[in-house]
This record gives C-alpha cells, structure tokens and sequence, in this order.
C-alpha cells in the first residue's frame, strides 16, 4: 500500500498524548486561508522552491510515494519514546482521509504493533471513510473551525463534518475538538457559542484545544507560488491567549486549552 | 615590577636542593601564603578568590590553566612573565632575573618530566601543543581533576586533621602536612582580620573559628572548604550536598540559618566560583546513589539549583546525578532551572553510570556509587582515586595518517604506523584494521607518557594539600603520587571520534561498497582540501552519517567506542595503574584539534572544527531528536570514565510540553544514556541557524503552540522568532 507522504515528524509534542510521530499526507477537501500546510492541500504533490541556499534553488515535490511499511519502519523506530506517555502515531495532512485507504493501513499497522493511534481531521469526508479508520484511531483530533458562513473562509460548509462528528460521538469514539483561533475570523463570542453548541451536541467530547493562529507556515505560500491572504493579521501574544481563554470559559464548559 | 616574591620563592627553592620534597613543598608554600591570597572584597560572602597563581612567575599549584598557554603543574614557570620584568629591569636586576630563568627553565615539574621520556614518547608525541601543532598524541601537564574528601575537612577541622598527622608515621612527607595544615590556619586567620577591617563580622567570625576548631556551622564549613580549595589549588568541589547537607539541616533546625539566608550565601559562593574562572572545571556535585546523609543532602540540592537558576554562569558546572526513587522533587527543581537557560544542571544517570563505573574501574558497587565527574566529564572516585587527563588523542587525525601512509596532510610530517595508506587496502576490513592498529600504537605511547608524568611528577613534589585529603596517605605517610593512593589512575581524552566514525562509514559506502569514488580520487579530493571535488564532497556527505538511528554507520560507531575504550583500559594494567580510562568530552580541543587537521572524508574541510564529544557532527542529524538520541544510546558504556552528549531544546518546549522533555530524557536513560547537557535555544544559536543553515537542520523552534524546523522557515519569520528570544 503505497500513500503520498509530504512529512514524517518526530518528536511530535501536539498532536495527541505522549511523544509522537506526525505522518503528513497530501491532499485536502477544504482550502482555509490560514492553513500552515497549504503544499499538502492539492491532490497531487505540488513543486516547493525554496530560498535559494549556496547559490542553488532547492526544489522539491511537497509530498514523495510511501509504502505503508517503509512510513512504520520510521514510525516504530521511536517506539520506546511512545510508552511513558501513551505517545504513538498520529496521521494528518491535508484530509488525512483524502487518502482513506493508506491512513487506514498506517493505522492498522500501528495498532497491530500495539502503540497508540491518532487521527487528525477536519471530517469534511464521506462518513464511509471515517467509518472505516474507527476501529484502530485509538484518537480524533476533529477540526471545527468556523461558525455560521464557513464556505469563504475554508472553501466548503461545515454540514458534513458536524454530522460525521456527530455520528462518530455516537459510536462512542474517543475524540478532542480542537478549534483554530484566528484573529479577526472566528476570535468572537458567535464562535464560542457554535463550539458550545457543538459540545452540547457532543457531550462526550473529551476536551476542546483552541490552536492559535500563526504566520510560521507564510513561506510555504510563496514557495508553491501561492498568495497568503492574512498577511495582515498579527499572531497571538500570550496575554490576548489568555484573556480570550477566560471569555471562552464563559461558554464552554468542557475541559479547554490552548493546544 | 616587583620580582621580590619570584626572588624569595626562588631562594627557598634553592635552598632545599637535595632535601625531601615535602619539606621543600611546604617551604615554598610559606612564601606563597598567606602573603599571595588576593584580598577579601566588600562584596565577598566568603573570603577566597581567583586563581592568583596565573599572574606570577613562578609558583606551586597542580594545574595552571591558560588560555592558549601550555599547561603546567607543580613548580611553574611563566616565560613570559620573566620576559616582560627584563624588558622593564633597571641595572643588575636584568641578571638576577636571567639568573632566576635559567634555573626554573630546568627546575620546572613539567621541564623535569619531559626530561625523562623515553626514545618512543619522543618519537611519537613530538609536540605539546594541541591548540598549535599538528600531531595525533598529545601529552598534558597539569595534575588535576582530583575530588578530596571535604567531609573529612569539614568533620575534623584544620586541628583535628593535626590530630590525625600525628598519629601517623612521622616522617618528612607527614611534616610537611602539618606544616600545610598550619598554613591554612594562618591563612584562616590573615582572612579574619581583613573581614574584621571591612566590618564583616560574620565572615571574620567564621574565620576566627575555624583556624581553632572544627566547622560546626554551614558559613564555617564553607568557609574552611573554599579557603583550601583557594589554597590547594582545587578547582572541582566535589560531593557539596554529602559534605554540606548535614551542615544545612542542623542550622535551618537551629535558626542559625533561613534558607533565604543560606540561599544568599551558596549565591555568594557561587559568584566567587565564578570570579575564580576555572574555564574547564568547577564542579558541583549534588544527587545520586550512595549518599549516606540522603535527605539532608536533598535539601542542599534543591538550594544549589536555585542558586544556580539565581546566578546563571558557566561555573560552577553544577551537576546533578539521577536514580530511580529519588526524590522527585531534584529532577523537577532541575528541569525548571534548564527551562529557564540556565543550563545546568547537568543530569548523570546513575542506572547506566554506576555498574559501567563498577566495570571500567574494576571496583565493588559501593566504591562505584562514589563515581564523581570532574572538569569536562570525567570520572573518578571520590577522594579514592586519581584520574587527571595527561594525553589527547585526535581519532580524525589518526585516520588521515592512516590513509596517507603515516603521512599527515597540513606539514607533510610522517608520523605514525606505515603500513601502505588506502591505496593497500583492498577492502574496507583492511583499512579497519589499519586505522585500528594505528589507534592502538598511539594510545601505547600514550599510555607509558602519562603513567611517567605521574611518576615524574611525584618524584618532584608530594602535592602535600592535595594528598592531605586523599585516602591513604596520611595514614600511610606517603603522597598520593608515591604510593600513598591505592588507586591511582589516569584518563585519556579523545576527540575527533565522529568525524572519525562518519568518515569511515562515508568511504565504506562511496568507496569499497558502491564503488562512487576510486581510492586514488579519495585521496586527491583530501590532499586538495576539495577543491575541484565538490562532487566527490557531496557524494561522501550523502553517505550514512551518524546520530541519524540508522544501524550501519551506529554499529560500526559501537564497535569503534568500545575498541578504543577496551584498547586504553587494558593499558592501565601494561604501564602499572589502577585504571586508565577513555573520556569523550566537551570542551574546547574539537575545534583546536581540527585546526589542525586536513580534510576528512565525511565532507569536513581541512581544519575545520570536529564535532564535540559524541555528538553528531552539527547539522549531520537530519532526522530528528529522537534518531539523534537513538544512535547515542547505542554506544556501550561499560569502559570508559565519561562522554558527554549534549541536548538543545526551546524554551517553548518547555513550556508548553513539560511532561513530554522528560519522557523524552526519561526514555533517553532507560535506553542506556550516561548523561545530558540541556541547553535551551539561545538568540546565538538562531543567529548562527540564518547564517549557517547546514549546521542547525534538527533546530527545532516551538513559537505558539506549533514546532518547526527553524532552517525551513521564511527569513522574515525566522527573525520574528528571533526578536522574542531572549537569552
């Protein structure tokens, strides 16, 4: 089984529980302006030409063919790291779903070699391919993202992925909500209250993580040759982090942080 | 320039000619002290500063410690000192002065020592200067890295080790001791009036004290440790929590103390360690197995470390050991204090450390336990055993001999085994083999220089202050370098070991397996430095590098450590010592010794500097913290005295993923790793990740709640984070 991997990262500390290993997979169903991976949202792997070092511009595909065990050898490599803290693997992307039969086989491998499994997805996917990962993602890192008119923002609706979110709270999975906070987007108490209401549908979610904006992943834009269109927003200092968490607070009663 | 002190110490010495040595040792101490001690300063917690010996002409002290000087040990004598008083003589003075120099040129320790090396030491160790000259062996004088026993000091005081001296054999060596103890007294005393002139009445009292009784409180039991470390020449305080920790308790217990003001007054010491600079050496010891006053000890720990958050410098090297079931809250105050950039403490893991200890020396468990770092990094046994790093040896520079028939590549100088260079070897095993035997004909050498520099040495001088608190020799009424330790030992320090290893594995591939590069292209691409051999370059820097977790270039890195480490351990018993052991530390001879070294066939260009200890060559570790800490857990341990592997993580990281830094350090000793040096991201190492962004690919950066490879990141954003870090 052969997927698109854009990145494999080590030493992974937010994205689940423990020391983890992040696989990255091309392709995505959404295109959110403030995306720090936009390489990984075409289908195909994209060229990324990067500032020119020694003279020579450095090329590179955005994501290179895998074979599911080659990604496991490198994965399970790091399997002492994994058991202090329940760490293990995590598959992301882009819509790690987008390729639902390699993510499946990541998963599957990994928990048949007994470490922990996360997903991470927007859940902008037909139900059908969700379906198929929940035995072995031990974790959903499930994306909300916006309330009320997402379509501008993050290039789709959010029906979709409220009502898987809904149907895999029903089957009992084990899921945290995190939620990007981008200034000037979705920083409001509208917002809040869509979490909230999120939440109230979705009592058993474990724990909401608010990620806050940031500009790191701005030179990607400009190396696939693409225009950052929030240019204009300043990033989170820890003193805005902190009070946003306390209005927060007033809606959301769910364990929440900044992830 | 006032010579009378050289003149009298000069007399004195003189004068002794023909006498016992510890008779002549502590002479020529009486004119040191107390009238050399700088003086006390309005400032000063305690009485005790800097090392005065640097700035004179000619002196007694185990190791003079320069910057870009040779070293030197016992009686010292400074060239360039003489030189600049002759170039400002009046009159006859100018022969006085030629008179003192030609005689302390031959009455030097070091001068004496090498005036009895054998045709071999000659031969093959032609050169002093590791900072300034090409060579693979290099000897080093200086008698140092010694841990005494303070808990003695402080336990009997200057009066009760009296006591002991006379209850020994009375001889010249024993006479000398006490006439060294009486010369801390008076130092003790010289200090008290200068503290009751500053109106310190505390200090003066403390110093009072101890010239007439044992400590009994912990100023008093500072005090009388740093007055003979000051004295002695001692630049490593030892097992501070053990000798200390008792102290603490029984003053916080009797109000004597708060633990602000003890606080206040381990962050005055601290600040005179600093003042005294050291450069390689100031170690604090807190933590560990084997402490028999553990709780007391514990709460001096966790004091020393908030000292060391308060003070924040690069002495005292404070260090704190680590075994399962200690009390957590050492690890935790620990890593708090890394968090904050402090960089210290330093972690030793007593699980892997004490049995490789137990192994490498050939000691039972309880001896081990009393393992104690020195300086860099090196083991020894507290106060049982002596282990002063007297020889270097360039693992890279040995390579490149090897390749070149015994040729190396900066001066055309043959030295070293001939046996044909690459050219002879028609497989990698031939050349493995080679460069093994090449490694091994040095460290012979070096082996029989250190063990006669310690012989020589001891012939020359007791080091009265030093054995006075070394086991056995009170008791047995000879000095530690006469037979008065049982164990006596040595270490050997090696460097250039990866770069060594990487550019075996890179001509293992490129050459013998894949067949990239001829043997002959190899070597013309190193000969010009790579010039005109970029592809050749980027071949061999393609080739498996270690720090990587990749199994082919870490095995045979295993296999090379543990040759090297067996190959000097063995030696111990051939040249008559209780142990002689490999140490792979940090410092800063990787960059010196490259300076000196041609192109190296993983890439490096000719002197540039090898990577540090046993870390991966900068920027070599492509693969992650995990892969980096990986391969440094696969090196066995069980014997050699110390490596030293050092850790950078941001500060964000610890921060925002505590929990996650210690399961990573956590995992890192359960996996066999001897020790950590965490060094939190610095505004330098950004700096130097812009300019330099081959040498910082693993630079991980965490800004808000997101990580990322810093050398990947668009300039603009890369100085963004650059702007909101701070030290």
């Amino acid at each position: 089984m052969t997927g698109l991997v854009c990145d494999i990262q080590r030493f992974s500390v937010q994205d689940g529980p423990g020391i983890r290993t992040t696989v990255f997979l091309q392709g995505c169903t959404l295109s959110c302006a403030w995306c720090h991976n936009p390489e990984t949202i075409p289908a195909r792997p994209v060229t990324m030409r990067l500032k020119p070092r020694g003279g020579q511009p450095d090329e590179k595909p955005s994501s290179v063919p895998m074979d599911a065990a080659e990604v496991m050898a490198t994965v399970l490599e790091d399997r002492p790291f994994y058991a202090r803290g329940g760490g293990g693997l995590t598959v992301s992307g882009g819509e790690p779903l987008v390729q639902a039969d390699f993510t499946l086989a990541l998963l599957r491998l990994a928990a048949d070699a007994g470490i922990h499994t996360a997903l991470d997805t927007a859940g902008h996917v037909p139900w059908a391919s969700m379906e198929r990962v929940l035995p072995f993602a031990g974790l959903f890192l499930y994306d909300y993202k916006v309330t009320g008119d997402a379509k501008a923002w993050i290039g789709a609706g959010t029906a979709q992925s409220l009502s898987n979110l809904r149907r895999l709270h029903g089957s009992g999975a084990n899921i945290i909500l995190r939620c990007p906070i981008i200034p000037g987007v979705n920083d409001n108490a509208e917002h809040l209250r869509g979490i909230a209401s999120v939440l109230g549908d979705c009592p058993g979610i474990r724990s909401v993580e608010l990620l806050a904006y940031h500009r790191l992943g701005e030179g990607k834009y400009h190396s696939i040759g693409r225009e950052y269109t929030l240019g204009g927003v300043q990033p989170w200092d820890e003193a805005r982090k902190a009070a946003f968490l306390d209005s927060a607070r007033a809606h959301i009663t769910h364990p929440l942080k900044w992830g | 320039m006032d010579l009378s002190y050289e003149k009298e110490f000069t007399r004195v010495h003189r004068q002794y000619a023909g006498q016992d040595t510890a008779l002549r040792e502590a002479a020529c101490f009486r004119v040191m002290y107390p009238q050399l001690l700088p003086e006390m300063l309005q400032e000063d917690a305690f009485a005790g500063r800097t090392l005065v010996m640097e700035y004179r002409g000619v002196g007694f002290t185990p190791d003079i410690t320069l910057y870009g000087q040779p070293h030197g040990m016992g009686y010292f004598y400074r060239e360039d000192f003489f030189i600049k008083a002759l170039q400002e003589a009046q009159g006859c003075e100018a022969e006085e002065i030629r008179a003192m120099m030609a005689y302390w040129q031959t009455q030097n320790t070091t001068h004496k020592v090498k005036s009895r090396y054998t045709d071999r030491i000659r031969e093959y160790l032609p050169s002093d200067s590791f900072a300034g000259d090409v060579g693979v062996g290099f000897p080093l004088y200086r008698m140092t890295g010694a841990f005494v026993n303070y808990g003695l000091l402080v336990e009997e005081g200057l009066p009760g080790l009296l006591k002991r001296i006379a209850a020994a054999p009375q001889n010249a060596y024993t006479q000398g001791l006490a006439d060294m103890v009486r010369l801390l007294e008076d130092c003790a005393k010289h200090y008290a009036a200068q503290a009751r002139e500053l109106g310190k009445g505390a200090a003066a009292q403390a110093l009072e004290n101890i010239a007439a009784r044992a400590p009994s409180t912990l100023r008093e039991a500072i005090q009388l440790t740093w007055l003979y470390n000051c004295v002695a020449g001692m630049m490593d305080y030892g097992r501070m929590d053990v000798y200390l920790g008792d102290f603490l308790a029984r003053d916080l217990a009797s109000g004597t103390e708060t633990r602000e003001s003890a606080l206040e007054m381990l962050v005055g010491l601290w600040r005179l360690m600093v003042a005294r600079k050291t450069v390689y050496h100031g170690r604090v010891v807190i933590g560990g197995l084997g402490r028999p006053n553990e709780k007391n000890a514990d709460e001096f720990a966790l004091l020393a470390m908030e000292a060391s958050r308060i003070v924040k410098h690069i002495e005292p090297q404070l260090t704190l050991r680590l075994y399962q079931g200690q009390d957590r809250r050492l690890y935790d105050k620990a890593l708090e204090v890394i968090a904050t950039g402090a960089t210290y403490p330093m972690l030793y893991n007593d699980e892997v450390n004490v049995p490789s200890v137990m192994s490498a020396f050939k000691i039972p468990p309880e001896d081990a336990r009393q393992y104690l770092p020195f300086g860099c990094g090196e083991y020894i046994i507290d106060h049982k055993s002596f282990g002063s790093p007297n020889g270097v040896i360039n693992m890279l520079k040995a390579l490149e001999v090897t390749l070149f028939d015994g040729r190396e590549l900066l001066k055309g100088q043959k030295m070293g085994l001939s046996e044909g260079g690459l050219l002879a070897f028609d497989t990698f095993d031939q050349l493995y083999s080679a460069y093994k035997r090449q490694v091994a004909h040095f460290i012979e050498v070096l082996a029989e220089a250190e063990k006669l520099i310690l012989v020589e040495t001891g012939r020359d001088a007791p080091f009265l202050l030093m054995s006075l608190l070394y086991d056995g020799c009170i008791d047995s009424g000879r000095g530690m370098l006469e037979g008065g330790l049982p164990w006596l030992g040595a270490t050997l320090e090696s460097y250039g070991n990866i770069n060594a290893l990487d550019s075996l594995q890179a001509i293992r591939e490129a050459v013998y397996e894949k067949g990239l590069i001829s043997r002959e292209t190899l070597l013309r691409a190193l000969e010009n430095n790579f010039e005109g051999f970029e592809a050749e370059r980027q071949t061999l820097l393609s080739a498996q590098k270690y720090g990587n977790n990749l199994p082919q270039v870490d095995s045979l890195g295993a296999d090379l450590h543990d040759f090297e480490a067996r190959l000097i351990r063995d030696q111990a018993a051939r040249v008559g010592l209780h142990s002689l052991l490999m140490v792979v530390i940090n410092n800063s001879a990787n960059t010196f010794l490259g300076r000196w070294t041609g192109a190296s066939a993983d890439g490096r260009k000719a002197r540039e500097y090898m990577a540090n200890a046993n870390n991966p060559v900068g920027g070599m570790d492509s693969r992650g913290v995990t892969a980096m800490l990986l391969s440094l857990a696969k090196f066995p341990n069980a014997h050699h005295a110390g490596t030293v592997q050092n850790l950078k993580l941001s500060s964000g990281l610890f921060r925002d993923a505590p929990g996650k830094v210690r399961d990573l350090i956590d995992t890192y000793f359960d996996l066999g790793g001897t020790q950590l040096m965490i060094t939190v991201v610095s505004r330098g190492d950004l700096e130097d990740a812009i300019q330099n962004p081959e040498r910082h690919r693993s630079l991980l950066v965490r800004v808000g709640g997101f990580s990322a490879y810093f050398v990947t990141l668009e300039e603009d954003v890369q100085r963004e984070i650059l702007s909101r870090t701070l030290h």
